[in-house]
């Protein structure tokens, strides 16, 4: 059981499902639950409807909570677990639309496509001397591999230690430091090449 | 990959973890990306559960705010200006011959 006095009493209201105990679960971890998710999957409407499904996941599931772990811990699992999930339908739907799209360009004329993919691609100097570091960096991010951006945004950007990260994503403790080593090195190189100057 | 008894090995490793750390978490400093997103999840995650649970969890209007105290004291205080309002309406009349 958890070693924090008020945390037991609190998973015990959870547990009991006290309502009010929940809403205060939700108010305390929302903005946290949904930045991660936020920064995982990339698109804002789709981390508020996962960060809205991992409460109710906590909500159905804490009478199964043994506490062996910490609530946030066990709260991030349930999410980065359901983002995965959801990163794969997405990948899936993604690639059934292309496959969609494909099939329409073989049936369409070549004029038909003029206007439609003309002027969309900037010029690298414009696009770097346009983009904000912050975009630079959430385009970065987004761009690394999902089983090093996992790790990265669970250590550089939630703060969470080793212990934690290895609980959440079910990984060995050298697995997690190996690929965070992997996934700065990636963010790194990503951001000097797109601003061009060194860092570091 | 590092030999385990090696401290010094060890030591380096370490040392450029932290070095590599440091140039990181600069990069998402510099680009605001370690502030907290402003969101609103209590009452979708509350209406799910209720739907979900056939109406067996946050049934009731009270539940589903955040904390009915403010409810109370507003409650409180329309009650005492209502007992206020029939006293002096009321009084005249007592005191009438």
């Amino acid at each position: 059981m958890s070693d924090d006095p008020n945390e037991a009493r609190f998973i015990e209201r959870l547990r009991a499902r006290d309502e009010r105990a929940f809403n205060d679960l939700v108010k305390r971890y929302e903005r946290r639950v949904f930045g991660l998710l936020l920064r995982l999957i990339g698109r804002r409407d789709e981390a508020e409807d996962l960060a809205q499904e991992v409460f109710v996941q906590v909500f159905k599931a804490i009478g199964s909570f043994r506490g062996e772990a910490k609530l946030s811990t066990w709260i991030f699992r349930i999410a980065v677990n359901l983002s995965k999930n959801r990163t794969k339908y997405l990948a899936r739907r993604r690639a059934d639309s292309q496959d969609h799209f494909d099939g329409v360009g073989d049936e369409m004329p070549l004029h038909g496509a003029k206007d439609s993919t003309m002027g969309r691609i900037a010029r690298p100097d414009e696009l770097v001397s346009g983009m904000q570091l912050e975009v630079i960096v959430e385009r970065s991010i987004a761009e690394l591999d999902a089983e090093f951006r996992e790790v990265l945004i669970l250590r550089d950007v939630e703060d969470m230690s080793y212990e934690e990260i290895a609980e959440i994503t079910g990984l060995a403790d050298g697995t997690v430091k190996s690929r965070l080593h992997r996934a700065r090195l990636q963010l790194k190189q990503a951001v000097e090449i797109a601003i061009g100057e060194k860092i570091g | 990959m590092t030999d385990e008894n090696d401290p010094t090995a060890d030591r380096q490793e370490r040392e450029s973890d932290d070095v590599e750390q440091e140039a990181v978490r600069s990069i998402l400093r510099r680009a605001k990306l370690r502030h907290s997103h402003e969101v609103d999840l209590l009452s979708g995650v509350q209406r799910r559960i209720r739907e979900r649970s056939r109406g067996r969890f946050y049934a009731d209007g009270w539940s589903r705010r955040g904390s009915p105290t403010s409810t109370y004291v507003v409650t409180s205080l329309l009650m005492l200006v209502i007992l206020v309002l029939v006293y002096f309406v009321l009084m005249p009349e007592i005191h009438a011959p």
